[in-house]
Order: C-alpha cells, then structure tokens, then sequence
C-alpha cells in the first residue's frame, strides 16, 4: 500500500499508479463531504470528478507537509470545487433571502444529544445535513463540520458574519428537529438506552 | 449552560461521524476522471508496466512520424536539384565554348522512338530537318557588366532562358510542325523530352512556392516562338539557379544554435550561377522552337557567376510559452528572432561581400513530458514553424523576399525548472525546413538537420 508522501510524489510524475491510489484512497471520503455540501448523489459525483480532475492537474502546487497534508489538500479542493457548483447553479445566491422562508428555530432546549448523534448511522446523518436548504447546509458544513469561523463564511460566500451566525442557528434547529423526529418514528432513542441500562 | 455543554456534544459526536463519513463512489467515476486527464484507466495492476510502454510507443511514434516524413521531403527535393544541377554542369561548358554556328544547316535530331512508345505522352514522330544549333545574343551591355551580385531582371521584360539554352547543345527537333502555333503538338526527341522535363521539375521546384508559371512562350510575327520567362519569374530563378547547382549534396548536420545558444557548425560551400539576359535572335528561321543563329551576328556569351558561399552560425532567440493542455501534455508557442549571416565571394574576381537575413519565427507545437523527478522533466515533442524575412541583403542590394518558410521539428528534451514557473531546457532537435529561401542559406544547403537548442521556457 502506498503511502500518502508516495502517492503525492508518484501524482507529481504522472504516474498512473499513483494517480489511481489517490482516487480509490480518498475518493470515498471526498464523495461523502461532497455529498453533505451539494446534497444529491448525481451532483455529488459531478463535483466529485471535478474535484479530482483538479487534483491531478494542479498537484505540482502541492507541497507534502506530513501525513494527513495531501487529504486536507483534496478536502480544500473538494470544498471549493462544491462551492463553485453551488454558485453555477445559483443556490447560493439566494442565500440571503432563504431565511424569510424558514420559520424561527425551535427553542433551543429541544435540541439532539450526542447520545442520540451516536444512535444513528452515518449515511443517516449525512442524509439529515443533506436536506437542509443549500444556503444553511453550507453554513452548517462550513461552521460545524469543516471548522471555518464565521468570518471566513462570509467571505467564501459573499454575506456578512451575523447572517451567517443566523443561519447556521437555524440549521442547527432543523437537524436537531430532523434528528428528534427520526429517532422518534424509529423507536431508536429507547432502544439505544436500553444497551446502556 | 448545561443546554450548551449538550449542543456542542451534539454537534461534536455529529462533527466526529461526519469527518470519518465514507460514500459509495458510483461506477465510471474513476474511468470519467481519467479520461478527463487524458491518462489510460488502467486498473492498478496493469497500472505497473502499461503506462511505461505507451509512453515509451507514442514517444518512439512522434519521432518516427516526423523523421520519417522529413526523410520523405529531404529525398525527395534535394536529390532531384542535384540532378539537374548536375545535367546543368555538364552541360554547361560546352555550351559556353561552343561557336554558335551562322548557317541554317540542319541536322537530324536523335531519335529513340522505342523510348518514345513507351510514353503514351510522348507520341512517336519521325524526326525531320534541325537546326545546327542556337544562337544567343547578349544583352547589349550585359558584357560589360561588373556586378557581382546576381542580376536583376527588373526591368526585363521577356528574355530568353539561360538554363535551358544552357542545357541544350543540340536544338530541339521539331516535327509534324502544324500550321497554327500550337506548343502542345510539339514533338521533341527523347533526350531533349527527358531533360526539358528535368528542366521543368527543377524550376518548378525553384518557384513552386511561389506559385509562379516560369515558362512563357513569345511568338514572334513569324509564328517563331521563343521559350522565355518574364522579369518576375527570372528574377526568383536567379535567385534559385544559386540555390540549385550544389557543391556537395546535402548530409545529416550537426549544428548548433538556438534560443541565446551560441554554437557552431562545419562550413561550407556551395557554388551557383546567375541567369544571363538574353535577347531572342534577330531573324529566326520558322519552325524553330529556339531560333539558329542570325546571319552576321556574333555570339557574345559572358560565363555564369559562380558564388562561394561561407555560412556562419545561425543566432536564434527566442521565448517560447508552454501551457498545460491536460495531463502532461503541454501546448507551446513562442516567438523567435534568427540572424543568418554569409560570406559570398564570386568567382569572376569580384570582391567578397555579405548575405545577410534576419527572421522572425512563430514556433509552435506539442510537448509531453513523460517522466518527472522534483523540478527536472523530460519530453518529446513536435513543433512546427513559421519564419517571415523581415531583411535580407544581398551584398549592397536589398533583397525583398515574401515566402514564409515553414519548418517542422522532433524535440526530445529536458527541462530543470527553477521556480514554479521559470526553466532552462535544453532539446535536441531533429528539423526539416519545408520551404527554401530564395537566397542560399544553411537551411537551403542542409534542409534536414540535427541541432542543439537551449532556452528559458516559461511554463504557465
């Protein structure tokens, strides 16, 4: 198995071996991100191509700085290329106004518990993130899952810092709502006590 | 604060599962993304030895493609002036030493009427009466002429054609002549056929290029029609009888010059002649395709110049621009400046002055780098080139030339880049220069040659 440092060096001669390592190593993990940014399969996959076609081709910019740098390189990639597929389709220029047609956040003690994040898979999660509205789902993934400040946010998509302190509260709201009413319909909250008992 | 401490966990224990997320990747993925970077989708395991061979085949194929269709150009055109170049040798000096006879005895013509079946073209015709021979006469002040540039033909306006009178001892049989000129029911005899059409082939090769018809009939009151060209059209064979009558026949170089390279090559000398203005005979006789000498009038024949050629080194510089098309494959195009200087000294004891030729080039092609470590890359690739003279002298004369001449070249090469953007690279380069100028250059002598270029590349 290649390591991370071979499969940058073999991307930077062109080696196909190489190439093909880094694509069946991190593909799966980018088309999970990509999926959670973009929010459908087809997209994602879309995304995901262009994601590594990037890769491939401006791999020479990319300067090895211990393990883990080359997946944080293609994560930052992966964002980006997300991002711009989401300014294409328009889905972040409404990004704005996509609060007027949401109703306030419920109160925030109604909010999930780890316990409750844990008893679910992560496909179901990934679904939950995937189904907020695009503009609170890129907050959202931006803020909580990708750990970029406020600030950075509303420079990436062109909203002041309060907007996006706004929005991400209220997509917080509606994935603690998603995951109550999953648990809920899916009798998985008692079950997952009752390991634990 | 509790409510806090529970929504970070939340999110945290959310934050956790979704960074370690994985999702099934759909099939064609891999094969799409491959294709999008012009790379092979081979599996891994084909992966180890397949990449190695393809490039190592289409590499050996680029070279092979243009070097054999240089090989194909260079045997073609450069056998075929020496050739008549040579004929043009022979022939020559017997023409010039020859006394031009003053009657209208006729000869027969030699005949090879088998050679002529054979030729569909060529009917055979029994052969009649000739003309002992040609008579040429000068131009008035052609005698006196101490130039030691080529002539120019300027002013001239129909004169006769030195090289084919040149190649001519015998006149030409005309037979079955018909009543109405009609050049195309001439019949000549085999060996004049045979050498009119080498005649031909070599001036079409001197001025195809310039789409340029050398020959032209003149036909005078008595229907005597005279082979001539026009001023134009003998101004570029002047300019290519010095290219065409070769002092050695073209080899492989190995020359040196390129983008700021300085570098030498082997001289060399290449001798030719200069059209002479003639004017057509006084009084001809009918059925005379070149009219037999007039009565009482002196041949005045001045021989032709040979020049001596002296090539320096070629100077090229250049900045090329490379940019990455997909994968390793990079498009490249540049701009070059090239100085082609040479000694010409002519043979009839004229003094010895420079040909000098300046060029701007826009090379452009492809590269493809197939192997890479840290900032050295190697490559091969194909390059074409376009060229405009932008000055050219001939000694004091100014010499104006329109052609483009277009070149093509295999590259294998390296290149060590010292920032991101910014190289040196140095390239063997195997080149073939399609078009020849009208002035006797290096690249006339050497059409196909092996060279040497360093440069700086920008890659952007």
């Amino acid at each position: 198995m290649m390591s991370e440092r071979d499969i940058s060096k073999g991307c930077k001669r062109g080696n196909a071996k190489a190439q093909r390592a880094l694509f069946d190593r991190y593909s799966p993990l980018l088309m999970a991100k990509i999926y959670r940014y973009v929010g459908d399969d087809d997209d994602a996959k879309d995304v995901l191509q262009d994601t590594f076609v990037k890769a491939y081709t401006m791999i020479d910019s990319f300067a090895w700085e211990g393990e883990g740098s080359l997946q944080a390189w293609l994560t930052r990639i992966a964002v980006n290329t997300s991002l711009n597929f989401l300014r294409s389709r328009k889905r972040l220029s409404a990004l704005s106004v996509d609060t007027a047609d949401i109703d306030d956040p419920p109160d925030i003690a109604e909010e999930a518990t780890a316990t409750q994040v844990n008893s679910l898979d992560t496909s179901t999660i990934l679904e939950m993130v995937a189904e907020l509205p695009d503009g609170y789902r890129t907050v959202f993934n931006l803020y909580c899952l990708d750990g970029y400040s406020h600030k950075e946010i509303a420079q990436q998509l062109g909203i002041n810092e309060k907007s996006s302190s706004s929005q991400l509260a209220r997509a917080k709201a509606i994935l603690a709502q998603k995951i109550k009413k999953y648990i809920n319909e899916h009798n998985i909250d008692n079950y997952y006590e009752q390991q634990y008992e | 604060m509790s409510n806090n401490m529970n929504n970070n966990d939340w999110l945290d224990a959310l934050k956790q599962k979704a960074q370690d997320a994985t999702r099934e990747v759909p099939e064609g993925t891999w094969e799409a993304i491959a294709k999008s970077v012009g790379k092979q989708a081979a599996p891994v395991r084909q992966a180890r030895i397949a990449p190695r061979m393809w490039r190592a085949a289409a590499a050996a194929a680029v070279v092979a493609i243009v070097a054999t269709t240089g090989f194909y150009l260079f045997n073609n055109k450069p056998a075929d002036s020496g050739q008549l170049a040579k004929t043009q040798d022979d022939r020559t000096p017997s023409v010039v030493d020859e006394a031009p006879s003053t009657s209208n005895e006729q000869t027969p013509a030699v005949t090879d009427e088998t050679l002529l079946a054979q030729d569909n073209s060529i009917p055979s015709q029994p052969s009649t009466t000739l003309p002992p021979t040609y008579d040429r006469v000068p131009r008035q002040d052609y005698a006196n002429r101490t130039n030691t540039r080529p002539i120019t033909a300027d002013d001239d306006e129909i004169i006769n054609n030195e090289l084919l009178a040149a190649n001519f001892n015998e006149p030409i049989d005309l037979t079955d002549y018909p009543n109405e000129f009609d050049p195309e029911n001439y019949y000549y005899d085999i060996e004049t056929m045979l050498a009119l059409e080498e005649l031909y082939n070599q001036y079409d090769n001197a001025m195809n290029q310039d789409a340029m018809e050398p020959w032209k009939s003149y036909t005078d009151s008595t229907y005597q029609e005279y082979l001539v060209y026009d001023a134009n059209a003998r101004k570029v064979a002047r300019e290519k009888m010095a290219l065409t009558k070769p002092g050695k026949k073209p080899t492989m170089l190995l020359a040196a010059y390129g983008n700021g390279l300085v570098s030498t090559d082997r001289n060399s000398t290449v001798s030719g002649s200069s059209a002479q203005m003639l004017l057509p005979p006084a009084t001809p006789p009918p059925g005379m395709m070149l009219a037999p000498a007039a009565p009482g009038v002196t041949p005045n024949v001045a021989p032709p110049v040979n020049y001596d050629y002296h090539h320096h080194m070629p100077l090229t510089f250049g900045l090329t621009f490379n940019k990455r098309i997909v994968g390793n494959l990079y498009g490249n195009i540049g701009l070059n400046f090239t100085s082609m200087t040479s000694d010409v000294t002519p043979d009839n004891g004229g003094d010895k002055f420079k040909q000098d030729i300046k060029l701007i080039g826009i090379p452009f092609g492809v590269r493809w780098n197939f192997w890479r470590y840290k900032g050295l890359s190697t490559f091969v690739g194909g390059e074409g080139m376009v060229e405009r003279v932008v000055d050219a002298s001939f000694g004091k004369e100014d010499v104006t030339i329109k052609r483009l001449q277009w070149s093509v070249h295999a590259t294998v090469g390296a290149q060590y880049n010292f920032t991101k953007h910014v190289g040196i690279y140095i390239e063997p380069k195997l080149s073939h220069y399609i078009t020849t100028m009208p002035l006797n250059t290096l690249r006339n002598e050497h059409p196909f040659n092996f060279n040497l270029q360093m440069g700086l590349s920008v890659d952007f």
